[in-house]
């Protein structure tokens, strides 16, 4: 479950406070595939690094009793200047707990991005298709309850496109997403309760469907 | 997956960074390790040659690089970790998305390494003075690593106000920078107090780091005993500086995360 109670979060710009919610509260209950839809700068990027802990409402809480993933994103999370396995081996320190579980780990990484030698190649080298080969199978090397996506699945090739919907697939029968995306089509394959964001509103749909039809309105 | 305690998970994520910063440190330039060695040295063989000579006699009992040795290691601790914190938080930016690393985690694995390199650094000099000939014995080892520890955790809380401010403020980092010029000059690693005329004293006894220097010679050097430096002082600063810090870093760690 994923508890936000009287989150308010603005941005301040020149001409004022530019609120992305004013006074949200919402139970989201564990188990449910979500989908966050909204425009450019609705703050949808900004409700997932919340949830997941690396940005912070101006007033208010967030509060899950789930074990949360980093939001995986095409900008952050990467030291450009170290290889990916550098990049990689750090972050399974950061989530191992043992020498053993870090070479599993780092094992099934390698495996999965099928970077091949790029693996050893610094991350500031790679297209933004790689950098998400990378993000994924980093993220799918630990086993959290809930993932936290933003638009990493629209960019990769097809075959990588395939490799992460069935991996998904697989892990959401037991597990959930919360995915950030433009692809209405793949929110609603993945999903199925919508939050839309609009003007510092926070709408909540307990069918994506729904959603996606309100938030196709408003365009 | 099992839950941790925070203090695990700090443990981790220093351990993590640690382990790194070691690598990017010397493993990515071959000569990584010669360089941490090599550049002391070369300053210490270049004020030998220059000062050397007119100031054996004002210090008796006292071999001059062992001297220069005792200056130059603790400088160049304070200074590396300083210049290196500046930039610490927009160099490590990557990591904050990862919920765990907090923005101080990345300058305690930096405080351990460096301390790790001028510990390993500083035993090599010693060895090399004694085997040059020169009197390399410890007056009072315990009194000078608890002065060089008191020093390591100053230029850690130094360095993260630097870290901190330097954030919000660029014109703060260049003050420092330009700053630790004349520093260097000011700092005690060429001379003792007691040899500067008595109406300068009082300027340069404001430094802390001139302090420092005093009393780690006051414990190495059994011929060598200061007269104006003051271990309160240091106390004082260390306190004062890192209450500081660590008082505005819990101000604007969730800034410094999300910025």
């Amino acid at each position: 479950m994923i508890r936000l109670e009287k989150v308010t979060k603005y941005f301040q710009t020149k001409t004022g406070r530019k609120y992305i919610m004013k006074d949200v509260c919402l139970d989201i209950p564990s188990g449910v595939n979500i989908g966050i839809l909204g425009l450019n700068g609705a703050g949808k990027s900004t409700l997932l690094k919340m949830v997941g802990g690396i940005d912070f409402p101006n007033s208010g809480k967030i509060e899950s009793d789930m074990n949360l993933s980093w939001p995986l994103s095409l900008t952050g999370g990467f030291q450009g200047s170290l290889t990916g396995k550098e990049n990689a081996k750090l972050i399974c320190r950061l989530y191992s707990k043992t020498d053993k579980d870090v070479k599993r780990a780092l094992d099934f990484i390698f495996e999965f991005s099928e970077l091949g030698d790029y693996f050893a190649m610094p991350v500031k080298t790679y297209s933004s298709g790689m950098r998400a080969r990378l993000g994924f199978a980093m993220s799918l090397a630990f086993d959290f309850d809930c993932y936290l996506i933003d638009e990493i699945l629209s960019v990769g090739d097809k075959k990588f496109k395939k490799k992460c919907m069935s991996a998904f697939n697989d892990l959401t029968v037991k597990r959930c997403i919360m995915l950030v995306s433009h692809n209405t089509k793949v929110l609603k394959k993945m999903c199925n309760a919508g939050i839309v964001l609009e003007n510092g509103e926070l709408n909540y749909f307990e069918d994506m469907d729904n959603a996606v039809k309100y938030y196709q309105s408003q365009l | 997956m099992e839950t941790r305690t925070c203090w695990q998970i700090q443990k981790a994520v220093v351990n993590a960074l640690f382990l790194r910063e070691l690598k990017t440190r010397f493993g990515s330039q071959k000569f990584g390790y010669f360089w941490a060695i090599m550049e002391p040295a070369a300053i210490i063989a270049v004020f030998w040659v220059m000062f050397g000579l007119s100031l054996r006699k004002t210090l008796p009992g006292i071999d001059y690089p062992m001297f220069l040795m005792t200056g130059m290691l603790p400088w160049q601790l304070f200074a590396n970790i300083t210049n290196r914190s500046m930039a610490a938080f927009e160099a490590n930016r990557g990591l904050f998305n990862y919920r765990q690393v907090k923005p101080i985690d990345p300058l305690i694995a930096r405080v351990f390494v460096e301390g790790l390199v001028y510990f390993t650094v500083f035993l090599l000099f010693m060895s090399l003075g004694k085997f040059l000939g020169f009197d390399a014995a410890i007056d009072d080892i315990f009194g000078l690593s608890l002065i060089l520890a008191q020093l390591l955790f100053f230029s850690f809380s130094f360095g993260l106000l630097c870290a901190v401010i330097g954030t919000f403020s660029e014109n703060y980092t260049k003050i420092i920078k330009i700053m630790l010029r004349p520093l260097f000059f000011s700092s005690g690693i060429f001379f003792t107090v007691a040899t500067v005329p008595d109406k300068y004293k009082w300027l340069l006894l404001w430094n802390p780091i001139l302090h420092f220097m005093e009393l780690i010679r006051t414990y190495y050097f059994a011929a060598f005993q200061t007269q104006d430096a003051s271990r309160i002082y240091t106390i004082f600063w260390t306190v004062g500086v890192s209450i500081l810090a660590l008082w505005l870093y819990s101000k604007l760690k969730n800034k410094i995360i999300a910025s």
